[in-house]
C-alpha cells in the first residue's frame, strides 16, 4: 500500500513540477531548462529555515516566497533573450545552482545534503504516506483547475500578446518586464509547492535530486502539455515515474532505473521536439 | 610558466568545442547539445581503444585518437543528416535544435548509463610527465597542446577553402547562399567530419585527463558555447580566440577561487554574455 500511495505522491509532485514548465510556455512561449532549480530553492529554502529553529508556517511562507522570487527573476530574463537563446540561459542557470548548493557547504550542507527534513511534523494516527498522497494530489487538482479557469483570462490574453511582441505589449499599455515576472511568481510558486512537498515526503535535500537531469524529466513532463488540455500532463508525469519505479519493484538496481527514466525523458524531449517545432510555428 | 602552459592547453581544447559548438550552430542558427554526448562517446571509445594497448606508447595514441575521431565524424554524420532530414524546409531550427539535442543528449547518456552503469571511465595507463618549454608537464597538457594547436590550425585552413568559404557565407546569409546554390545538405559531409575531428580531439583529452562522465559533457559544451559567444564576429575562427580566452579564465578563476567556483564564475560569465548580447523577435533569424 506504501508503495502505491509513494508512486500516487511522486506522480502528482511531478505533475505540478510539470505544469509549472507548461504554464511558462503557453504565457510567454519560454521554455526553461531551469524547473528543478526553482523546486530546489523552495526545498533548500524550508529546509535551511527549518535548521535556523524557525517555526514551521514561517518556512513554508519563507519557502514559497523565495521560488517565487527566483521563478519571477528567471521567467524576468526572458524580456532580454527568448527562444534558444533563454532555453540556453536557463540551462547555465541550473548549472549554477547546481554548483552554488554543491558548494556552499556551511549553508547548504554540500553534496551530503540537508536530512531529517520536516520529521517533526505529526499528523496524529494518520499515516504520512496517506497525508502526502492526499494533500498532493487535492494540490495538484486544485491548481490544475485554477489554470485551467486561467487559459481565457484577460491576463492570458495580454501575456500572449507580451509574448508576440514586447514592443507591441508597450504600445497598448501592456509592462511586458512586470507580466512575465507575474507569470514567473506564479509558475515559482506551484514549483515551489511541488519542491516544498518534496522535500517533506522524502525528509531529505540535495544537489543531485535537482540536477540538470530532473529539469530534463520536468521538461518531458511538461511537453505533454505545451498545448491542448492541461491534464494530459497527469499522463507524461504518471508515465515517467510509474515505469522506472516499477522496474526498479521488478529488480532492476535504483541506479540503472534512474537511467531508464533519463531514457524516456530524453526520447520524449526528442520526440515533442519534432511533433512541437516539425514547422515553423 | 607552467600557469600559462595550463591555460594554453585548457584554452585550446575549449576552443576546438568552442568551434565545434559554432559550427553546429551556424549550420542550423541554432546552440546543439549532441557536442556534450559527442564529447562523452569518443571519450569512452578512446578508453576501450585504450584497453587494447598494454602501454602508452606513441602509436598507442595515434590509433587511439583515430578511432575517437572516426567515431566523432560517424556519429556527427548520423546525426546531422537526421537532423537535416526531420527539418529539411527550415533554414533556422533555433529552439527545434536546442530541445531536440537536450532530449537526444538526454536519451543517449541514459542508454549508455543503462546499459554500463553508472562511474566515471578513464584509461589504466600510467602516464608519464612530459618535458615542454622548459617545465615538466602532464601528457595530457602536452596531448591537448600538440592535438589542440593541429585541429585549430586544420580549422583555419578549412576555412579558407571552398568547402569553408560556401559554409562561411551559409553562416552569415542562408538566403544568399542558397541563392547561389549552396544548400545546408551539400555543406553536411564537410562539416560533419569537421565536427567529429573537433569534438575527437576534446573527448580524446578528456579520456586521459579526467576521465568520461554526462556531466563533464554538458559543462564542456557550456564552455564551448561561451567560446562560441564571447567574441561576436561572423568568421568561425573566431570561437578560437573565444576559446583561448575562456579557458585562461578557468585557469585565472581555479587559482583565485577553487576548481568548483571556477566553474560557476564561468558560467555566471556565459550567462551575462547571453544577456549583454540579447535578442528579440524581431532580430531572431538575422543574427
Amino acid at each position: 500500500m506504501n508503495f502505491v500511495l509513494t508512486i500516487l505522491t511522486f506522480v502528482f509532485l511531478y505533475f505540478l513540477a510539470g505544469l509549472a514548465g507548461a504554464y511558462t510556455f503557453r504565457r510567454l512561449d519560454a521554455i526553461s531548462v531551469a524547473q528543478a532549480a526553482v523546486l530546489g530553492t523552495s526545498a533548500y529554502a524550508f529546509a535551511i529555515l527549518q535548521m535556523r529553529g524557525l517555526p514551521t508556517y514561517l518556512s513554508v511562507i519563507g519557502a514559497i516566497l523565495t521560488a517565487a522570487l527566483v521563478g519571477g527573476m528567471a521567467v524576468g530574463l526572458s524580456e532580454r533573450t527568448i527562444g534558444e537563446d533563454y532555453a540556453l540561459l536557463t540551462f547555465a542557470l541550473q548549472m549554477i545552482w547546481s554548483g552554488i548548493v554543491s558548494n556552499w557547504t556551511n549553508v547548504t550542507r554540500g553534496p551530503l545534503g540537508i536530512s531529517g527534513v520536516g520529521l517533526q511534523i505529526r499528523f496524529g494516527s494518520t499515516a504520512p504516506a496517506f497525508v502526502y498522497a492526499a494533500a498532493s494530489a487535492i494540490l495538484a487538482l486544485g491548481i490544475l483547475w485554477i489554470a485551467h479557469r486561467g487559459e481565457s483570462s484577460l491576463f492570458a490574453s495580454g501575456a500572449a500578446v507580451v509574448a508576440r511582441s514586447s514592443e507591441l505589449a508597450s504600445t497598448v499599455g501592456l509592462r511586458p518586464l512586470a507580466t512575465r515576472f507575474q507569470v514567473g511568481v506564479a509558475s515559482g510558486v506551484v514549483a515551489g509547492l511541488a519542491g516544498l512537498l518534496f522535500a517533506l515526503f522524502v525528509t531529505l535535500v540535495h544537489p543531485s535530486l535537482f540536477g540538470i537531469d530532473v529539469s530534463v524529466v520536468i521538461l518531458a513532463i511538461s511537453f505533454f502539455g505545451l498545448t491542448g488540455k492541461l491534464v494530459k500532463i497527469l499522463l507524461g508525469s504518471a508515465l515517467l515515474i510509474l515505469v522506472p519505479e516499477l522496474a526498479r519493484f521488478a529488480g532492476l538496481p535504483g541506479a540503472r532505473a534512474g537511467y531508464l527514466q533519463l531514457l524516456m525523458a530524453g526520447f520524449t524531449v526528442s520526440v515533442g521536439a519534432v511533433v512541437f517545432f516539425r514547422h515553423d510555428r | 610558466m607552467a600557469i600559462i602552459i595550463l591555460a594554453l592547453a585548457q584554452g585550446l581544447i575549449l576552443a576546438t568545442v568552442g568551434a565545434a559548438v559554432r559550427v553546429q550552430y551556424s549550420l542550423y542558427r541554432g546552440f546543439d547539445i549532441i557536442i556534450a554526448p559527442l564529447v562523452v562517446l569518443t571519450a569512452e571509445a578512446f578508453v576501450v581503444a585504450a584497453s587494447c594497448f598494454p602501454r602508452p606508447t606513441i602509436l598507442a595514441f595515434v590509433v587511439c585518437s583515430a578511432v575517437a575521431i572516426s567515431v566523432g565524424a560517424g556519429l556527427s554524420l548520423l546525426w546531422n543528416y537526421t537532423v537535416d532530414r526531420l527539418w529539411r524546409g527550415q533554414m533556422v531550427l533555433g529552439s527545434a535544435i536546442l530541445i531536440f539535442s537536450l532530449g537526444a543528449s538526454t536519451f543517449i547518456t541514459g542508454a549508455v548509463g543503462f546499459g554500463r552503469g553508472p562511474g566515471l571511465r578513464q584509461v589504466d595507463w600510467n602516464l608519464p610527465n612530459v618535458h615542454l618549454f622548459g617545465i615538466d608537464a602532464g601528457l595530457p597538457t602536452a596531448y591537448a597542446i600538440v592535438c589542440g594547436l593541429a585541429s585549430c590550425g586544420c580549422l583555419y585552413i578549412w576555412a579558407r577553402r571552398r568547402t569553408g568559404f560556401a559554409f562561411e557565407l551559409w553562416a552569415q546569409n542562408q538566403l544568399f547562399a542558397s541563392e547561389i546554390g549552396i544548400s545546408r545538405r551539400s555543406l553536411l559531409p564537410s562539416t560533419s567530419i569537421c565536427t567529429g575531428i573537433l569534438c575527437g580531439i576534446a573527448g580524446a583529452y578528456g579520456a586521459i585527463a579526467n576521465g568520461s562522465t554526462p556531466e563533464w559533457g554538458l559543462t564542456v559544451f557550456l564552455y564551448g558555447a561561451g567560446a562560441a559567444l564571447l567574441f561576436p564576429s561572423p568568421l568561425l575562427t573566431s570561437a578560437i580566440k573565444g576559446g583561448l580566452a575562456v579557458g585562461a579564465l578557468l585557469v585565472l578563476s581555479q587559482l583565485v577561487f577553487s576548481p568548483s567556483a571556477a566553474t560557476i564564475v564561468l558560467f555566471g560569465l556565459i550567462t551575462l554574455v547571453l544577456l549583454a548580447r540579447g535578442s528579440s523577435r524581431l532580430s531572431q533569424g538575422l543574427r
